[in-house]
């Protein structure tokens, strides 16, 4: 049966095969598998990143290989900021999402915030890679509820602070030193990212919340944002 | 038939080679110790030496047994054009068209946040520092054109840019004697976007 998919990072195996993890459509959700290097450029040009693949997969077990690849349609042209963004969100999928665990909804979360980042101009893509992430904890079974604390006890109001635990969500806070503004929690539930704070929470309450699962090795895809501080 | 613990180890040494096999590095060990003594005690010399002596350029990273190599020593150099390559073997690649005659500077590979590199290990630092310097006025990136090729060229662009500097992308077209119909379309797609008038003199 073919399959829709794209690859995430291949690494070279033997002369003339790549091992590349992949994201496929229907069920399969992120695999790695064998390819066999073809000798024209055109093969190698279809083993890229962005690129929207139709592909067979066979074998079982670890042994999976990817047959009768084919160009689904134009590659994402990404460029600059849009590129690391995307090369953030496949290092994202490598490192959180577990491998062989079927998913039905991750490829097309990937594939539409991928069409989001090739459309949106610089100061949009924040947003996109929020949603994104929001999604994909959802996803995972860990989704963030933004509109309650002390496990359900309270209602998020925006005049509080809330303190956010990785894995146990906001908790009502007196103080605010490293806490989140209650009318952010409520905008960011709303994807509402128009606001500077808003997106500000957002992104340290992503940090937080994927750190128990990045470890002590950080983003090596962060550190492409840093030329200008 | 049980090989001697020395054949044992020289075949298992060969198989470091790129593209050498069990199969490769037996033959090549035998063929050594069977018909070509002096070749083989010739390859031990000539390769501990350069494992010894062949360090990197302090300058532009390409391979060098002095501080400086050849091409950031020679004053015939043009000093105000970079040109930016992934390997030393790119350099080689650029050097035998004739066509440069600039400086390079060696990355020693490309920005891949899922093979661990970032920023930091390809030596930015001392690329920015040349930067710096004031002497170079165009970047010409030329890194491969692949996704961590492109994410490595817009990094540098980005310094560039915050340095003043101008920073070229070489372009990307079609092979010559290859044919239309078996390139791939993002190929075709930027050479038909960086198409040039035919001029008739």
């Amino acid at each position: 049966m073919l399959s829709k998919a794209y690859i995430l990072h291949t690494r070279p195996f033997r002369e003339n095969s790549i091992i590349a993890d992949c994201l496929v459509d229907q069920e399969i959700g992120r695999v790695s598998l064998f390819i066999r290097k073809g000798k024209k450029s055109q093969h190698q040009a279809l083993c890229q990143p962005f690129q929207p693949l139709i592909l067979e997969v066979t074998g079982h077990g670890d042994m999976k290989y990817a047959n009768r690849l084919e160009a689904h349609s134009e590659r994402f042209s990404l460029q600059g900021k849009h590129l690391f963004c995307a090369l953030y969100m496949n290092e994202l999928i490598c490192r959180i999402w577990p491998k062989d665990f079927a998913s039905e909804r991750l490829f097309p979360l990937y594939e539409s915030a991928l069409q989001h980042l090739k459309q949106v101009d610089k100061s949009a893509i924040e947003p996109v890679l929020r949603q994104f992430e929001i999604a994909l904890l959802d996803e995972l079974g860990l989704g963030i509820d933004f509109q309650s604390a002390n496990h359900g006890d309270y209602e998020v109001k925006s005049h509080n602070w809330y303190r956010f635990v990785p894995g146990e969500g906001f908790f009502l806070s007196y103080h605010r030193l490293r806490c989140f503004p209650g009318d952010a929690l409520l905008q960011i539930a709303q994807l509402n990212f128009s606001e500077t704070h808003v997106r500000l929470a957002a992104k340290q309450i992503m940090r937080l919340a994927f750190q128990p699962f990045i470890g002590d090795e950080p983003l090596k895809s962060r550190t492409f944002f840093q030329t200008r501080t | 038939m049980k090989l001697t613990p020395l054949v044992t180890e020289l075949i298992e040494a060969l198989k470091c080679l790129p593209g050498v096999g069990p199969k490769s590095a037996q033959r090549m060990a035998f063929h050594l110790l069977e018909h070509d003594r002096y070749a083989g005690e010739k390859l031990g010399i000539v390769l501990q030496k350069a494992m010894e002596q062949v360090q990197h350029c302090q300058q532009c990273r390409t391979f060098s047994e002095t501080d400086l190599c050849a091409i950031c020593e020679s004053p015939k150099r043009e000093s105000d054009s970079l040109c930016i390559v992934e390997s030393p073997a790119d350099v080689v690649a650029i050097e035998q068209t004739g066509q440069f005659q600039g400086r390079y500077f060696v990355l020693l590979g490309r920005l891949s946040p899922l093979d661990g590199v970032g920023p930091a290990d390809l030596g930015l630092d001392k690329l920015e520092a040349q930067l710096q310097l004031g002497q170079v006025k165009e970047v010409i990136l030329a890194t491969n054109p692949t996704v961590e090729g492109e994410a490595t060229a817009h990094y540098i662009a980005e310094l560039c840019e915050k340095h003043k500097i101008q920073a070229t992308r070489i372009a990307h077209g079609v092979p010559v004697g290859g044919e239309l119909e078996y390139v791939d379309g993002t190929t075709l797609t930027h050479a038909l976007s960086g198409r040039t008038s035919i001029l008739y003199s």
